[in-house]
């Protein structure tokens, strides 16, 4: 008797027809979706508490629907910002194409204020201070737009849970989330979240119209600090051009002392 | 080019590699310029080949606390022998601590935020060959020390070097407005000509801060101007010159400055304004020569405008930019720069494409007295080091008593570039 339980609990662990199971505890139940969605943000965001700075280095290898090929490279700095009513702090170093290499974006990201951006133009050697009205516009050519690299601060959308679902060999929670800032190009996003490490595994982007845009996959997700994941490889289609982005991640560093002073327009200039 | 830097730092120097780090970069460029109108007098060309190149080279201490940066340009001009030239861009040491910075050797500031004028910008001079439109600066020499905290950004430079405003060849050269400037007989306060005669004791002070909104900066500025008052010399038709043109001596007098410019960023909306305050002795008169009365005169200047940004236009995925601006001198039609009292309105396109295509149009109408320019930028990547790069300049409309609108009218031209980065 005791045996043909065990299998049994191994069964429905395997269909995941038990996915409540899985879940992080203290979660809003399924009759209230709306604390339930956004508690699964809070808690994914939760995961990332805490990682200090990050320096990163970035590739982007852009398709169009004929399969040529354009590549991008770029660097990444991030600061934690500790007050939890304001968003981080973060440094992009543009290396390739070689044209644009110098060219350097600094961004204090707000919640809902819109966030503060300066651009530094090597040719010129002019620091330039931009509108971050821009979200919706293509990143660097790329079927990621602005929006999809500022900081995903939890108070920029509302969220609504949808269902768990199984996603790969995980369970997902689904959570369908609208943003709350302004000049944004989506009506809505879906986001599978998985439900042991509470990491973003797929997102569905919906455009103003409520049409399907584009879909990005999140994989190759590494452990550092035995603490944060970081994935390595997003892959963003969009379904309406059939151009494709890939995103590659390396040399992830966390903690490498960076500091307010390394976030300044001074610094901005000496980015390279 | 970071890697293959680093693998030259470990082939050629093993020892050091480990503890700096080596980057080269740079680009090289053939460039054709052509100018439609055919000039009155036989030297002067029409069409100009040229060759440009740019190397960036740099030594970082891996902490990026230390730096020497080395960049060198050198152009070669088919026929404008004064346009083939060379200058190092940057050639410093800069030392980092946490807000300290201190930057030793030749570089680069920018300082302002309008597009069509940059009134407080004052630091280098201006690369006068180059290009038309006042962009490209020569390297000056500077010690300067900044300080940034919560409170701003506050920078002193010392200046030990005055750079000369270099002239077209007087022969063959284009644009060529009327006029030759000889810099091999440039004049300083001090009443002498010659290198010597430079003052040593240049000195600015700037003050930048950023509050929500807004990004302001105030500047002061003590030296030799960077803009000649270009004095008659030789009148037209003795200068023993095939073009008979008049020949102006260059006099750089002693200027003391101060600016101030604010951007405020108001969603998609920039609002710039640009003001500037000197004091200089100037020769009196329309046309003065060294025998003119010299007297100190102040100069008021403004400009300012807005700038606004349609961005993914349609959900094309381009962006749209409108830039409106005024500029405004207390003197007008007697100041002695174009910029009077002008309107100037750009437009500029962004794909947002991978070759990251851009156009550019824009002109500057004289509301003095009718005068228009009209020019075009456009660029494109093509392929992964390539670029071209095409300008356009054309004087519209020659208002009446508007020398400068006058002198410019023959002047028309296209410049082409195609410019390989590594």
């Amino acid at each position: 008797m005791k045996q043909k339980i065990l299998t049994l609990i191994a069964l429905f662990s395997l269909t995941g027809a038990t996915p409540a199971m899985a879940e992080k505890a203290g979660l809003p139940g399924t009759d209230d979706p709306v604390a339930r969605g956004l508690a699964i943000s809070q808690a994914s965001d939760a995961t990332n508490l805490g990682f200090g700075d990050t320096a990163a280095e970035m590739e982007m290898i852009l398709t169009n629907a004929n399969g040529d090929v354009s590549e991008r490279r770029l660097r990444f700095n991030t600061l934690e910002n500790k007050d939890p009513n304001d968003g981080d702090w973060s440094m992009m170093i543009f290396d390739e194409p070689a044209d644009v290499a110098g060219t350097a974006m600094l961004t204090y990201a707000h919640i809902l204020d819109p966030d503060e951006q300066w651009m530094y133009l090597p040719a010129l050697k002019r620091v330039k201070r931009i509108s971050s009205v821009n979200k919706s516009g293509p990143f660097m050519g790329s079927e990621f737009a602005f929006e999809d690299f500022s900081a995903q601060e939890v108070g920029k959308y509302s969220y609504q849970w949808l269902r768990d679902e199984p996603c790969g060999e995980r369970i997902c929670h689904v959570v369908e989330r609208r943003p709350l800032y302004k000049h944004s190009g989506y009506t809505r996003m879906v986001s599978w979240t998985d439900t042991t490490d509470y990491q973003a595994r797929k997102l569905v982007y919906y455009d103003r119209k409520n049409a399907l845009l584009k879909t990005l996959t999140f994989g190759d997700y590494q452990l550092y600090l035995d603490k944060y994941w970081r994935a390595h490889e997003l892959f963003m289609e969009n379904h309406v051009t059939r151009k494709t982005t890939l995103l590659r991640w390396d040399n992830y560093d966390f903690q490498t002392g960076l500091g307010k002073e390394d976030f300044t327009q001074n610094s901005l200039k000496r980015a390279r | 080019m970071r890697l293959l830097a680093a693998l030259l730092a470990l082939a050629v120097v093993p020892l050091p590699a480990a503890a700096i780090d080596i980057e080269v970069d740079g680009n090289v460029e053939l460039e054709m310029r052509h100018f439609p109108t055919a000039a009155p007098d036989a030297d002067r060309e029409q069409d100009f080949g040229s060759l440009a190149g740019e190397l960036e080279l740099g030594l970082y201490s891996r902490d990026n606390n230390h730096a020497i940066i080395l960049k060198p340009f050198l152009r070669y001009d088919q026929h404008d022998h004064e346009r083939s030239h060379a200058d190092l861009r940057e050639a410093k040491y800069r030392y980092v601590n946490g807000a300290f910075e201190l930057t030793l050797g030749v570089d680069k500031e920018f300082w302002g935020v309008t597009e069509f004028l940059h009134l407080v910008d004052i630091i280098n001079q201006t690369d006068n060959v180059e290009g038309a439109d006042g962009e490209a600066k020569l390297g000056q020499a500077m010690v300067k020390l900044s300080y940034a905290s919560r409170f701003g950004t506050l920078s002193y430079y010392q200046l030990p070097h005055f750079r000369l405003r270099q002239y077209n060849d007087p022969l063959t050269g284009r644009p060529n407005f009327g006029f030759i400037v000889n810099d091999g007989q440039a004049v300083f306060e001090s009443g002498e000509t010659g290198g010597a005669a430079r003052r040593v004791d240049d000195f600015a002070l700037r003050y930048k801060h950023s509050i929500g909104a807004f990004d302001i900066g105030l500047s002061y500025f003590d030296g030799t101007a960077r803009e000649p008052q270009l004095l008659l010399a030789v009148p037209p038709g003795q200068s023993g010159l095939a073009n008979n043109l008049p020949v102006m001596q260059a006099y750089y007098a002693d200027r003391r400055q101060t600016g101030l410019d604010i951007q405020a960023t108001l969603g998609p909306w920039l609002l710039k304004l640009e003001v500037l305050s000197g004091t200089q002795n100037r020769f009196q008169g329309a046309l003065p020569t060294a025998q003119s009365a010299f007297v100190e005169t102040d100069d008021n200047r403004a400009t300012g405008g807005i700038e606004y940004s349609f961005y993914n236009v349609f959900d094309s995925g381009t962006d749209i930019g409108l830039v409106m601006e005024y500029m405004w001198d207390e003197r007008e039609l007697a100041a002695p720069h174009p910029f009077g009292n002008d309107f100037g309105i750009g437009l500029r396109w962004t794909a947002n494409d991978v070759q990251s295509t851009a156009v550019l149009v824009g002109t500057i109408i004289d509301l003095d007295s009718d005068s228009s320019l009209i020019s075009l930028e456009a660029e494109r990547r093509m392929g992964r080091n390539f670029k071209a790069i095409l300008e356009a300049r054309f004087q519209d409309r020659v208002g009446e008593d508007d020398g400068f609108a006058l002198s410019n009218r023959d002047e028309d031209h296209v410049r082409l570039r195609l410019a390989y980065y590594f």
